[in-house]
């Protein structure tokens, strides 16, 4: 793939992403106009700036998030079937949200983020320790360990559901159904400073990751520090990931969708794949979203099963094509 | 911070404390600008038109539908994430909202907007009467002595039974969900002089065995959530012999300014199945 077809399909997407925005910045269940709003109408104002475009932003960056720790687990492991959520991650972000939950601790304000952005990590880093053995640390060990954990996590969150408050319930479950509500500027900020940290990271070692889709043996047979590789790359995803899941709750299929999707139409390595996943990942959540709050009049559905919608038909019919 | 005080005397202090308090707010002077209200809860809602304050809510939860004028009210959503931006859009000055489920990221958006929120807790019986001062004093109002009224209507609600009855309330029948001690319908039952047929605290999640093993003198569930169908399912299952009744889900579940109301159900009822036996 050449620059120039890069250059065009990220043009292409990237034009899709700024739709998307424009549509999730003009529909919402309050009626104000972006022209009231600059003509300098308080009310228009606030719920534009204020409300819809932070929640816009980070939607989009939640899914770019998501969409490039996917493709980053996909290539590390050379396992199509790979994702934040199999890995782990976000389950150990669920577990810390749900354990401060049923102690109480979610009625402190800002705290459920902080325990499950620790709570990802906490996962990452078990994952990889279970998965390593002898200074190498095998994909397949990794994958086991992850889905092991998952379920070890899934019963802690049963158990501290059981014992929790039922009204401090619904709030965690609110939680961990995945949502963009409340979104504010600093949210955005936060993620988007640690989503071009991850990025540049990533880009620094595309090539060396690039390498290890074609197996570990040739890739160090071609200079790679296979064991050095992994680990940043595993860090990176996770970090980003666990941000992503404390700001938004849990957000499922992108990480595995968005890159299969990509894949399916550009089929190229990793390079070329990495941004054009950030901007397919953003357009989805941003559309999951705008959809999962105007569907019903003032109230909101949980918007995984929106990316889930709006994401497997057109996977699907993908999919049959590349059969034929 | 939940300082184990008996209920009674949790009771008798908040009672005392209305009065002092009372007493002491009754000169508050009526802000300058009266505040613009959204109230996020049913309960919270009811203390408002309670406290004679009902013309200053702009908006309310989805759930709020008392007082009558109640339903009038532009509504902003189911109350746990209520919609910010149609909030936003009603120009409030104040927007009260109950701990109990409370959304982490409410505050934060509501901040963001500079929309102050005032987080009020009705986890007890003790909490109505405290929370309605709060409310009383962020709105300036003391047109009506309603929460005299309240724990006065509530204490005329006192009975001292020879041989308490065991009542159970359902929350929800399949998995069986019921009222445990430490709830606001407990303080119901204490003040009815009859008591809580099972020993869990909380709103847990009730073993069949437990009801089987001690069954209660007379079973509750909320008209609403629960139909008639699945309690006498479960009175099958569990074969109980003992009268169920239905009580008023609006007025039994929303601790509130009505909870006078449903004391006075729970004593007819109660005082009715002592004759009977």
């Amino acid at each position: 793939m050449g620059t120039l077809a890069l250059t065009r399909a990220v043009a292409l997407l990237a034009l899709l992403l700024m739709v998307a925005l424009f549509l999730a910045s003009s529909a919402g269940a309050a009626d104000v106009s972006w022209r009231a709003a600059f003509a300098g109408d308080a009310t228009a104002r606030a719920i534009l700036f204020g409300i819809r475009l932070p929640r816009a932003l980070l939607a989009a960056l939640v899914g770019a998030t998501l969409a490039i720790a996917g493709v980053t687990f996909q290539t590390l492991l050379r396992n199509p079937l790979a994702d934040p959520f199999i890995l782990g991650v976000s389950g150990g972000a669920a577990c810390g949200a749900a354990v401060s939950t049923a102690f109480g601790l979610a009625r402190v304000p800002g705290l459920v983020p902080l325990v499950a952005f620790a709570g990802a990590c906490a996962a990452t880093a078990a994952v990889f320790l279970l998965a390593r053995r002898r200074a190498h640390t095998d994909p397949t060990r990794l994958l086991l360990s992850g889905l092991v954990l998952n379920a070890f996590f899934s019963a802690v969150i049963l158990v501290s559901f059981a014992l929790s408050k039922s009204s401090d319930l619904t709030a965690a479950l609110r939680w961990m159904m995945g949502t963009l509500f409340g979104a504010t500027w600093s949210d955005v900020a936060l993620l988007f400073a640690l989503f071009l940290l991850t990025m540049a990271t990533l880009v620094f070692v595309a090539n060396d990751l690039r390498m290890l889709a074609f197996g570990e043996d040739d890739a160090k047979s071609r200079g790679v520090d296979v064991e050095r590789i992994k680990l940043v790359g595993f860090a990176a995803g996770s970090i980003v990931t666990g941000a992503a899941v404390a700001v938004s709750g849990i957000i499922g299929f992108v990480g595995l969708l968005v890159p299969h999707l990509i894949r399916m139409i550009w089929r190229r390595d990793f390079r070329f794949l990495l941004p054009l996943c950030a901007l397919g990942g953003a357009t989805l959540v941003v559309l999951a979203d705008l959809v999962s709050r105007i569907v019903l009049p003032s109230s909101e559905l949980p918007i995984g099963a929106f990316t889930a919608i709006l994401g497997v038909p057109f996977f699907l019919s993908l999919l049959r094509r590349d059969r034929a | 911070m939940l300082r184990r005080l008996s209920r009674t005397a949790a009771l008798r202090r908040g009672f005392c404390l209305a009065l002092l308090f009372l007493g002491c707010h009754r000169a508050a002077p009526e802000p300058a600008h009266a505040p613009r209200i959204v109230s996020l809860a049913p309960n919270v809602t009811e203390m408002i038109y309670a406290l004679g304050a009902g013309d200053l809510l702009v908006g309310t939860d989805a759930a709020s539908d008392f007082p009558e004028q109640a339903k009038a009210l532009p509504k902003v959503g189911v109350g746990l994430t209520p919609n910010i931006e149609k909030i936003v859009a009603l120009k409030p000055t104040l927007v009260i909202a109950i701990a109990a489920g409370l959304h982490p990221n409410l505050p934060r958006a509501l901040e963001a907007q500079h929309i102050p929120l005032l987080v009020v807790k009705t986890d007890r019986l003790a909490d109505v009467a405290r929370s309605m001062r709060t409310i009383r004093d962020r709105t300036g109002r003391v047109q009506k002595p309603a929460i005299a009224a309240m724990l006065h209507a509530l204490q005329q609600q006192r009975r001292t039974r020879a041989k308490p009855s065991r009542v159970l309330f359902v929350v929800w029948s399949d998995p069986l969900y019921i009222a445990g001690r430490d709830t606001f319908t407990n303080d119901l039952f204490d003040i009815c002089g009859v008591r809580n047929a099972a020993e869990v605290s909380g709103w847990p999640q009730y073993s069949l065995e437990s009801l089987i093993a001690s069954p209660p003198d007379l079973l509750l569930y909320p008209d609403h959530s629960v139909s008639r169908a699945q309690v006498d399912a479960l009175k099958e299952r569990a074969k109980l012999t003992c009268p169920i009744v239905a009580v008023d889900e609006n007025v039994f579940v929303r601790p509130g300014p009505r909870m006078a109301q449903a004391a006075a159900a729970l004593n007819r009822i109660v005082d009715e199945w002592e004759r009977s036996h």
